[in-house]
């Protein structure tokens, strides 16, 4: 008896359940993002006057955060502060990188964090120490000039994500220190708005939310919860658990976020959402850099460094086959004990007896074991050359 | 993807089948070119004399970029297989001959046809010894004999003695190792004698597999070591 779609999507589901974390860790990350916003913009902040915008981003702006493996280790929470009173033409990058960390090392302070906030290539770090630890990367940036935007229009890209492009800071780059027009440039804030766009694909389908359209249109996108969402959140589990070993081999969150976006279409059902978006992905992968661009910003490639780390790419490429082994074992899984042995090592569940045999009931007829027969009747002579 | 990769495309769906077929076996992330495969290999074995044997084995199987003209190396990882039974010097397992190996997997190049075929069989055959104390698929001797005797049916060559020199013979260039004198004692050259099966051979795998089949055959061979020095 083989576990059918059905079946399966709710098996997923189940696993999406254990992987997500509370609504209060949006909550409280929300709190975060709007507390640093709010001290950049108290009377004597150094960068008021700019205007400061503080937008969150990354797995907990998407709705795609997953619970950690190991529980000690923290949560990554991203913002960008978009100072937009400032432009390029008017400071370093590395002016900027010190004024904005003046004011995060005061909130530092101000709020009794026992950890002085780190200073990144292009971030700020706050660590927070909480019954679940988080660390906020916070990225200072001014608006990209109109010029550059115009020429990413020119390019194709929707005009509505292109308006969101942004320089930002590196103490890598080699004009860190001058007054140039030279900035790196980037657009997260455009790439969740395309995301959000992707991942509202399935929303728009479900005839359940329809009734509750009015209050729906409310809910910020991390609380979506669609498919797409689901799907990223069973993907990045797959990863972590396939890389515990290996982190730094692991594809990046954001590879796998722009990948899955672009090849899920609306599926409503998990399964074929999840089948979908595996065989999609390497379409979306470019012969030659960028390898995989932000749809917001071309020039941005997500796998940069897999010009320099050849093994990143032959790592993304394993564990695309490793998944995609997976979602074709598991229709064929044919008793419990099996279903929680492959949720073991696929996903570090601990899938209880119950739920197990809810997926796979035992079968009638005993099955002695799923191993292959092989026929060998002749076969090589072994002989150990040292023996 | 780009196009340099077709060969990992497919060397991609190959490993797919073989992870569908021994369902749990798992790709093991490393920081090299190889690709690692690891996990419980279960099976069911049958032989031609009636028999089944049904084993699971944990194994780890690196598998060299340059599969196929590179061969597989299988670990087995939970010490059920000792020492003394058929391995290497690096504890991997000594499945076969390697020039067996490379010609199969020149038919059928594929990662399930190097497991059925090699692995599986291996560790059935260690099953079937360890409760029986017999070999499964019989064994080569062991030491120079075995060597020479295998080369000696791969080259169909009655003579036994000195059939290392056929793998020489082959890693060279056609003409030139058809003057040479054929190894099988007829005391004719190799281009009236042995050459349709080398000539074969060495168009099947090439000169460079045999070259160094040779250097890796002169490791295992004082003998025939100390006559390359005297030539």
């Amino acid at each position: 008896m083989q576990i059918t779609d059905d079946t399966l999507s709710q098996y997923l589901n189940l696993l999406v359940e254990e992987l997500d974390v509370p609504k209060s860790y949006y909550d409280k990350a929300s709190a975060r993002h709007k507390s640093l916003g709010e001290w950049l913009h108290r009377k004597d902040s150094a960068v008021a006057q700019y205007d400061p915008d503080v937008r969150p981003q990354g797995s907990f702006r998407y709705g795609t955060v997953i619970k950690p493996i190991n529980p000690k280790d923290s949560y990554d929470l991203d913002n960008v502060c978009l100072l937009q009173k400032l432009g390029k033409s008017v400071l370093t990058q590395k002016s900027l990188k010190d004024l904005y960390g003046k004011e995060v090392v005061a909130y530092a302070i101000a709020n009794g964090m026992h950890a002085a906030p780190t200073e990144h290539n292009r971030c700020w770090r706050l660590n927070y120490a909480d019954e679940a630890s988080f660390h906020l990367d916070t990225l200072p940036c001014v608006s990209e000039e109109g010029e550059f935007v115009r020429r990413l229009i020119q390019s194709g890209v929707n005009p509505e994500l292109a308006q969101r492009a942004i320089a930002i800071t590196d103490r890598r780059h080699p004009r860190y220190s001058e007054i140039t027009l030279h900035w790196p440039s980037s657009n997260p804030r455009g790439f969740a708005k395309w995301f959000e766009g992707r991942a509202a694909l399935g929303r728009r389908r479900t005839g359940v939310l329809n009734q509750v359209r009015a209050a729906v249109e409310e809910v910020p996108p991390y609380e979506w919860k669609t498919t797409l969402q689901r799907s990223i959140q069973i993907l990045k589990r797959h990863r972590d658990v396939m890389f515990r070993g290996n982190s730094e081999l692991a594809p990046i969150s954001m590879i796998i976020t722009n990948l899955a976006a672009h090849a899920y279409n609306g599926e409503e059902d998990l399964v074929v959402a999840l089948r979908n978006i595996v065989d999609g992905m390497p379409r979306f992968v470019q012969h030659s850099a960028p390898r995989i661009p932000n749809p917001a910003n071309p020039a941005e490639d997500y796998a940069e460094k897999w010009s320099t780390n050849p093994l990143l790419e032959k790592s993304f490429r394993e564990w695309l086959v490793a998944v995609r082994s997976d979602l074709n074992r598991f229709p064929r899984i044919i008793n419990a004990a099996e279903l929680r042995e492959a949720t073991n090592s696929s996903f570090l569940i601990n899938l209880s007896q119950e739920d197990s045999q809810r997926f796979v009931p035992e079968p009638r007829v005993h099955i002695r074991s799923s191993a292959p027969t092989i026929v060998a009747p002749t076969a090589s002579r072994p002989w150990g050359w040292n023996g | 993807m780009a196009d340099s990769t077709a060969i990992e495309t497919l060397r991609y769906r190959d490993v797919e089948v073989l992870l569908s077929k021994y369902t749990r076996l798992r790709i093991v992330p490393t920081p090299s070119e190889d690709l690692l495969i690891a996990g419980p290999l279960a099976f069911v074995c049958r032989p031609a004399n009636g028999l089944s044997i049904e084993d699971e084995y944990n194994i780890e199987m690196r598998v060299p970029r340059g599969f196929p003209d590179d061969l597989p190396s299988v670990w087995e990882k939970e010490e059920r297989i000792p020492k003394y039974y058929h391995k290497l010097s690096d504890n991997s397992l000594c499945l076969g001959a390697p020039t067996a190996i490379r010609l199969r997997l020149e038919k059928s190049p594929s990662f399930v046809t190097f497991v059925d075929e090699f692995v599986v069989p291996y560790l059935a055959g260690y099953t079937h010894f360890s409760k029986t104390g017999k070999m499964l698929y019989g064994e080569l001797a062991h030491g120079e004999e075995g060597i020479r005797e295998y080369f000696a049916e791969l080259f169909a060559s009655r003579t036994v003695a000195g059939s290392e020199e056929f793998v020489r013979l082959a890693s060279l260039s056609k003409r030139r190792a058809n003057k040479l004198p054929c190894p099988c004692d007829s005391s004719r050259r190799l281009g009236r004698c042995h050459n349709c099966v080398v000539n074969h051979l060495r168009r099947s795998i090439g000169r460079k597999w045999f070259a160094s089949e040779f250097k890796r055959v002169l490791k295992q061979l004082p003998s025939a070591r100390n006559k390359q020095r005297v030539r």
